[in-house]
């Protein structure tokens, strides 16, 4: 289970933003919408443990991150969170299968070929696991950023954005992919975005006004 | 993927400026390798060939010039003394050992050189093969002499009049080889050694055929009839006490026709001279290195702003600000370390490639010497690597991920 409650954030220009608080459940798939500049981003670096709020307190799988301390913040993080960002963002000097094996090593869990092998099979770019970055389209770098957020079976899967840039073809096709990785991987998934296209897709709706 | 494989990887993916960086190191530590290899190599040598010898004395002019022509065998002597003045020098008190040398032959370019058993005494001189030489036109030549120009015990040869030339060859007597000298690693390694009477007779005859060629040349003998005709080129002395220093050179110098020169005072003197060209190139191989330094700076802090996305995704996946820092740094260092080996093969294999270019062996440099102080230039290759990478090192430390992340 996921919780934020009373939490606010101070801006450094002196202007605060509270947000309700929010309660998800394990397994849940929920929308996260909101205009930009409406603080969607603030929340969502909140709930990824990389942004500090000044107030309140953030829950996940009963351990309250803000309490936690560096390393092992980062490595709760690791371990437990996925993150897709609206671009791929891959290590350009590593290969598909490094760039996944780099998340496991980062979450302090032990490089594991089988389990790359059957997320880039599930996403169907298992060919392309020697590859570098470069050499793959943008297309086929959007799957290998979510193979990258789902390696280590988290309890939070996060999407910032990852429909904005794509055509409704293919912004239809990364939202099957990610309720379906989401469902495989027994992960809570929460997709934050503006992008009106995808609003059907969610029963569950956290609007920031 | 530890970290030390992702600044590897990250290293290769930018082959172009990480070559860059590497060929600056290299080339900086590769100059000081061979200032280091090469000025103890030749003050090693100094040291070697002179080691036993006190003082010099010959005619007078320069006395650099008497040192480097009678005992590094380099230049041409100052001219000849006579004999009989020389005899009463070495009969002397103050002398424990002296060495008469005549110059003035050699055979091609190896110089010949006329002395007594005292020569072998003061190198401590042992053979390979054969017999020391004991009658006239007998010689007992050095390791490289033998090896260089492919003599045997009994082979046979013509001198040739003066120092290199071998246009002018003393066809009237044969040399004939008697002994080789083991490796002395020094100066008689390249000595064709004879007893003084046979260069005598040498020009002795040669003179009467063509007098008149021998204009402006030196020579360790002239119509050597009687003692008072006979002269010699220099001598070598050993002290028999350190009280000879204050007395001896100065009698040299006020009451004979000769000058003295000390080994130990002209070699200070000529590395002084070779010492300023040292010291300029030694500056010019730090300034190279500091050069390196900013670039691998540069280098580093442009990438940073490239990377922060990627370094910034970094920590998202769970990496901790340390494991950045060890990231970064970690470039650095293997960038100049990188080049610091490179540098230091180069120096060692340039050495070897300029000795073997070299004709004069007495001087030959080699590149197969390993020095401790090598081990400062590794030391300094790291510390530059901690110096140019510790900043962008610490921004990568510092670098606030929600602000890079949210820029986008």
């Amino acid at each position: 289970m996921i919780s934020i409650q009373s939490v606010s954030h101070q801006y450094p220009g002196g202007k605060q933003i509270s947000f309700r608080d929010w309660q998800i459940n394990d397994g849940d798939q929920w929308l996260l919408l909101g205009a930009s500049g409406s603080g969607k981003t603030t929340l969502l670096h909140i709930l990824t443990g990389i942004l500090q709020p000044s107030k309140g307190e953030v829950l996940i799988k009963d351990t309250s991150i803000y309490s936690l301390t560096g390393r092992a913040l980062d490595q709760f993080r690791g371990r437990h969170i996925g993150i897709i960002f609206q671009r791929p963002h891959l290590i350009k000097s590593l290969t598909i299968a490094e760039n996944l094996s780099l998340a496991q090593t980062f979450a302090g869990l032990a490089k594991d070929d089988k389990r790359i092998e059957e997320v880039l099979t599930a996403l169907g770019i298992a060919d392309k696991k020697h590859a570098y970055p470069h050499a793959l389209s943008q297309g086929q770098l959007q799957r290998v950023s979510i193979a990258r957020a789902v390696i280590n079976k988290p309890t939070l899967l996060i999407a910032d954005e990852p429909t904005s840039s794509l055509d409704d073809h293919n912004a239809m096709a990364v939202l099957k992919l990610l309720m379906e990785q989401s469902g495989a991987n027994q992960a809570t998934l929460v997709v934050a975005t503006h992008d009106k296209r995808v609003k059907d897709a969610f029963t569950n709706t956290y609007e920031l006004i | 993927m530890s970290p030390i494989r992702i600044s590897w990887k990250s290293l290769w993916s930018k082959p172009l400026s990480s070559a860059l960086n590497i060929m600056l190191i290299a080339f900086g530590t590769g100059i000081l390798t061979i200032l280091i290899l090469a000025s103890s190599q030749i003050a090693g040598k100094l040291d070697n060939n002179s080691k036993d010898i006190d003082l010099v004395v010959g005619a007078k002019g320069s006395p650099l010039q008497l040192i480097l022509s009678s005992i590094y065998y380099i230049d041409f002597p100052t001219g000849n003394i006579p004999l009989k003045e020389a005899k009463e020098l070495m009969r002397s008190p103050f002398v424990k050992r002296a060495v008469p040398l005549a110059l003035g032959d050699n055979y091609n370019s190896s110089r010949i050189v006329g002395t007594d058993t005292n020569f072998v005494a003061l190198y401590k001189l042992k053979l390979a093969q054969g017999k020391f030489w004991s009658n006239d036109f007998e010689t007992t030549i050095g390791s490289s002499v033998a090896e260089s120009q492919q003599l045997k015990v009994g082979d046979k040869f013509y001198g040739a009049h003066g120092l290199s030339s071998s246009s002018d060859v003393h066809k009237s007597h044969q040399y004939t080889v008697t002994g080789i000298i083991a490796p002395q690693g020094n100066v008689a390694d390249n000595l064709i050694l004879t007893n003084v009477a046979s260069v005598w007779k040498m020009h002795d005859e040669h003179e009467e055929h063509d007098d008149a060629k021998h204009e402006g040349h030196h020579h360790a003998d002239h119509k050597p009839e009687t003692d008072d005709d006979k002269e010699l080129t220099s001598i070598l002395i050993q002290y028999r006490s350190p009280m000879s220093v204050a007395i001896f050179p100065r009698m040299v110098n006020e009451t004979t026709n000769m000058q003295s020169a000390s080994p130990a005072q002209e070699s200070t003197r000529l590395f002084s001279l070779i010492g300023v060209g040292v010291d300029t190139l030694q500056w010019f191989a730090i300034l190279i290195m500091l050069i390196a330094a900013v670039s691998v700076f540069v280098n580093l802090y442009n990438s940073l702003k490239e990377r922060q996305y990627d370094l910034a995704v970094m920590r998202i996946l769970g990496a901790s600000r340390g494991k950045l820092f060890v990231i970064v740094i970690a470039e650095g260092i293997m960038l100049t370390l990188a080049g610091t080996v490179v540098g230091l093969a180069l120096g060692h294999f340039a050495l070897q490639l300029i000795g073997s270019y070299q004709e004069s062996s007495q001087a030959k440099l080699t590149g197969f010497l390993f020095l401790n102080e090598e081990i400062y230039l590794f030391v300094a290759g790291l510390a530059i690597g901690i110096f140019a990478a510790i900043i962008p090192a610490i921004q990568a430390y510092r670098s606030d991920i929600s602000r890079i992340l949210s820029k986008n």
